[in-house]
């Protein structure tokens, strides 16, 4: 049964910590958009943009997660017949996602919090704002990546 | 498909027409008006007009948000389609004369006032008979309750407060407290006190966690308070009502207000662009940007309605900043969206509006992946692009819209995606159109991302090379774009070998290394050039190599096309699995929350991954595109023309 509770914890990691920096970092922009939107109203829409944009990382997770728990029923095994290693296995599988998730997003939402400054400023602006929040996300979605990647090298056996 | 030429120009009149003319520039809305002025002022008369304009236009705004809360509501369909009324001069002139703006803008005031008074006195009123119910035991005038000698407080206590209340009574046997009546968990008391320890015992009634009921300002019994507040409320209601009904009869007004602001924006723009001109006794000269092909039919335009005056141009000085405007067809055009958002091309450079265009259409398709959602945006962009017509800003988006859903369709065809449905479940004649099943074999699929990538970073050394060709710096097109391209070329095979682990036969890789190794000498020698001192030279040609890490990350950033597609592809999934788990629900109840589960899971996973599409094929376009060949931050064009706002002038024969 070890091997099957390491393979839950490692889909629970990916969800979790991804979900905890997209958490953190929706978070950030929000409380900064909503400083701007006190000013002026009318930027609603685009400053709700720049607080979504932190919001993938949590989806990303959950990719993995689904990753993960169809791998394992695409096998058709009982729980109990996952090996340990296979377990660990999967456990390292999970982890880019969910530390690159957790971190990546954290800082996205900072830059999106000072892209809301900018938007405040200067709303015509908003595109090189996501820019330059999508360019944190980049190391989001080569965790996924990654651990799209390693999931694929995963064999019963 | 590239940056308009600009030329500068010169126009030098009589004084006497200077205003016919500046208005005459202002219906043409080709030149940007640069400052020719020497003085750099036009003068105060000019700068006190500007003001009164300003405030007018101000006013007539203030009043016309303020009325259109009265006003009908456009629904949306017309709020996206409608365009602005029509007006004449005439009309302006009919209207300018019998709209008095200030005031019906200080009407308006009053009656926001007035209404916000109203609201503010009524909810006084109501706290106000609230507190007295439970006075009402008293039957004096709330006036005549001190005398000269003692004085009345009203207090109440929670329950749970009572005893320390009382302990304060039984300490000051010259004090007496009488509960007048309880509710809500609540007594409410009368405590009378002599004059000198009244505020002894306040404070230490309120030590006991007592509130104080301030009645001072109060006049008559409680009784007689409530029934004459009562009767104010009704008062206030009808006067707020009185305001309200003057406000929707005044919003008739409104398109008046917005035609005159339009008009008093327009004045204040003429008022303001003469400070620009350099003006003599005699004479004014304007100076400013015009593209080109503007100039003829301009000048054609200017000959016909006067004589007197003299026209230069010439074309852009070392050093001067020429304005930006970009010339597109209008397929290509609504790219140009995706372009400002980076920045306009510097003047001189290459608009890379066209050469973009497929690219981010083709990425915006791979990363949403799916024909279903594609079939959705498709649908969507083009309802609101045919048949409701929408303009501004938002049609040019809508038009990227329908290209790259138009495109995912294919993209999820060719990948089996339809809204998540597993393609062991598609019939059989979609299954055979699946090429590539990204969930299935996410190798395959990022192979194909990668070299969508090669593709698209060779593309933009090519054009790199074809700037350099144009410009007659052919050694530099050969010996360093041509050559890196050739070394990228060659390294390809040899990466696909020997990190993704792919087969490749043998002889191709010989000749991939050979080719590789060849191409990367004459790099070598060829990059000794660039220094005068041959040592320096050699050191730093062999350090250009590391430039190959570059283009490996580069590549590497493509895989964003896969990751981003089966996110797509795996949320969709959870969203179907997630509502058939919720057909296991009782009776009906099963079906509707499936169908709720799959709509609203759907509607979310659209929006993020379009917002993540467009945003992350447009990434590719500035970070691993744009830096082989383009830089960027030019000034945009900005001419002088009418800015209207709500209304269009329409032309008539005596204007």
């Amino acid at each position: 049964m070890l091997g099957f509770a390491l393979l839950v914890i490692g889909a629970a990691l990916a969800a979790g910590l991804a979900g905890c920096g997209s958490a953190l970092g929706c978070g950030i922009a929000g409380m900064a958009a909503s400083g701007v939107v006190s000013e002026d109203p009318n930027k609603f829409g685009r400053l709700l943009l720049l607080q979504a944009l932190p919001g993938t990382q949590g989806i990303y997770g959950l990719v993995a997660l689904f990753m993960i728990v169809n791998k394992f029923a695409s096998w058709g095994i009982e729980p109990s017949a996952v090996p340990v290693r296979t377990g660990l296995e999967f456990l390292g599988a999970a982890l880019p996602i969910g530390l690159a998730g957790l971190v990546s997003g954290v800082y996205q939402g900072k830059v999106c919090a000072a892209a809301c400054s900018l938007v405040a400023k200067r709303p015509g602006e908003v595109g090189k704002g996501l820019v330059f929040g999508v360019v944190v996300e980049t190391y989001a979605v080569l965790g996924l990546l990654a651990t799209i990647l390693l999931l694929q090298r995963i064999t019963i056996g | 498909m590239s940056v308009s030429r600009m030329l500068k120009i010169q126009i030098l009149a009589h004084a006497a027409i200077k205003d016919a003319l500046a208005a005459f520039l202002r219906e043409a809305g080709v030149i940007e008006v640069t400052d020719a002025s020497v003085d750099g002022f036009a003068g105060s008369s000019a700068a006190d007009e500007a003001e009164r304009y300003a405030r007018l236009l101000e006013r007539a705004e203030t009043a016309a948000a303020y009325l259109e809360r009265y006003a009908p509501k456009p629904t949306l369909a017309e709020r996206l389609s409608g365009g602005p009324v029509e007006v004449t001069s005439a009309d302006i002139e009919r209207i300018l004369a019998e709209t008095d703006v200030e005031r019906i803008a200080g009407r308006c005031q009053e009656l926001e006032a007035e209404i916000r008074r109203c609201r503010d006195e009524k909810a006084w009123a109501i706290d106000l008979v609230r507190e007295l119910r439970h006075w009402t035991a008293i039957e004096r005038p709330l006036e005549s309750l001190s005398t000269e000698r003692c004085e009345t407080q009203l207090w109440s206590f929670a329950d749970a407060a009572a005893d320390a209340a009382a302990a304060v009574f039984e300490r000051r046997p010259h004090a007496h407290g009488e509960t007048v009546s309880r509710a809500g968990g609540r007594a409410y008391l009368a405590a009378i006190a002599l004059r000198e320890e009244a505020n002894a015992v306040a404070e230490e009634l309120k030590q006991a966690g007592g509130a104080r009921f301030a009645f001072e300002k109060l006049r008559g019994s409680p009784a007689e308070i409530i029934e004459r507040e009562s009767g104010r409320a009704g008062e206030l209601d009808a006067a707020a009502e009185r305001a309200e009904a003057e406000g929707r009869e005044t919003a008739a007004v409104r398109p008046r207000l917005l035609a005159l602001s339009d008009h008093f924006r327009e004045r204040r723009s003429l008022v303001e662009v003469e400070r620009h001109f350099h003006r003599t006794e005699r004479t004014v000269l304007i100076e400013g940007w015009i593209r080109a092909v503007d100039r003829r039919r301009l000048e054609k335009e200017i000959a016909k309605r006067w004589g007197d005056l003299e026209i230069m141009t010439r074309g852009p000085l070392e050093g001067e900043d020429a304005p930006v405007s970009l010339e597109n067809g209008p397929r290509v055009r609504p790219f140009e969206f995706v372009l400002t958002l980076y920045g306009r091309p510097l003047y001189g450079e290459i608009d890379p509006t066209p050469l973009l265009a497929p690219f981010f259409v083709l990425f915006f398709a791979l990363c949403l992946s799916d024909a279903g959602y594609g079939a959705v945006l498709t649908a969507l962009s083009a309802f609101l692009l045919f048949k409701l017509r929408i303009r501004g800003g938002v049609r040019n988006l809508m038009q990227l819209m329908l290209a790259g859903g138009a495109l995912t369709i294919a993209v999820g065809v060719f990948t089996g995606g339809y809204f998540g449905v597993s393609p062991e479940k598609l019939p059989p004649f979609m299954q055979r159109l699946v090429v590539i099943d990204p969930l299935a074999d996410p190798m395959k699929m990022l192979n194909v991302a990668f070299l969508i990538g090669v593709v698209h970073i060779l593309f933009g050394m090519g054009i790199k090379m074809a700037v350099n060709l144009r410009a007659g710096l052919w050694i530099d097109a050969v010996f360093d774009d041509l050559c890196w391209m050739l070394l990228i070329v060659a390294l390809v095979p040899l990466g696909y070998a020997g990190i993704l682990g792919g087969r490749v036969s043998p002889p191709i890789l010989f000749y991939a290394s050979r080719g590789a190794l060849a191409v990367a000498a004459v790099l070598f020698v060829t990059g000794i050039r660039k220094e005068r001192n041959r040592f320096l030279g050699a050191v730093k040609s062999l350090l250009r190599f590391y430039g190959i890490t570059g283009y490996f990350g580069d590549v590497l950033s493509y895989a964003r096309l896969l990751a981003l597609g089966l996110a797509t592809g795996a949320i969709a999934i959870a969203i179907n699995g997630i509502a058939q788990m919720a057909t296991g629900l009782p009776a009906i109840a099963g079906y509707v929350a499936a169908g709720l589960i799959l709509l609203l899971g759907h509607a979310f996973n659209l929006v993020v991954n379009i917002l993540g599409a467009f945003v992350h094929s447009a990434r590719l376009q500035y970070l691993e595109f744009f830096n082989k060949f383009f830089t960027g931050g030019g000034r945009e064009f900005r001419p002088f023309r009418s800015e209207r706002r709500y209304t269009v002038l329409r032309k008539t024969v005596d204007s």
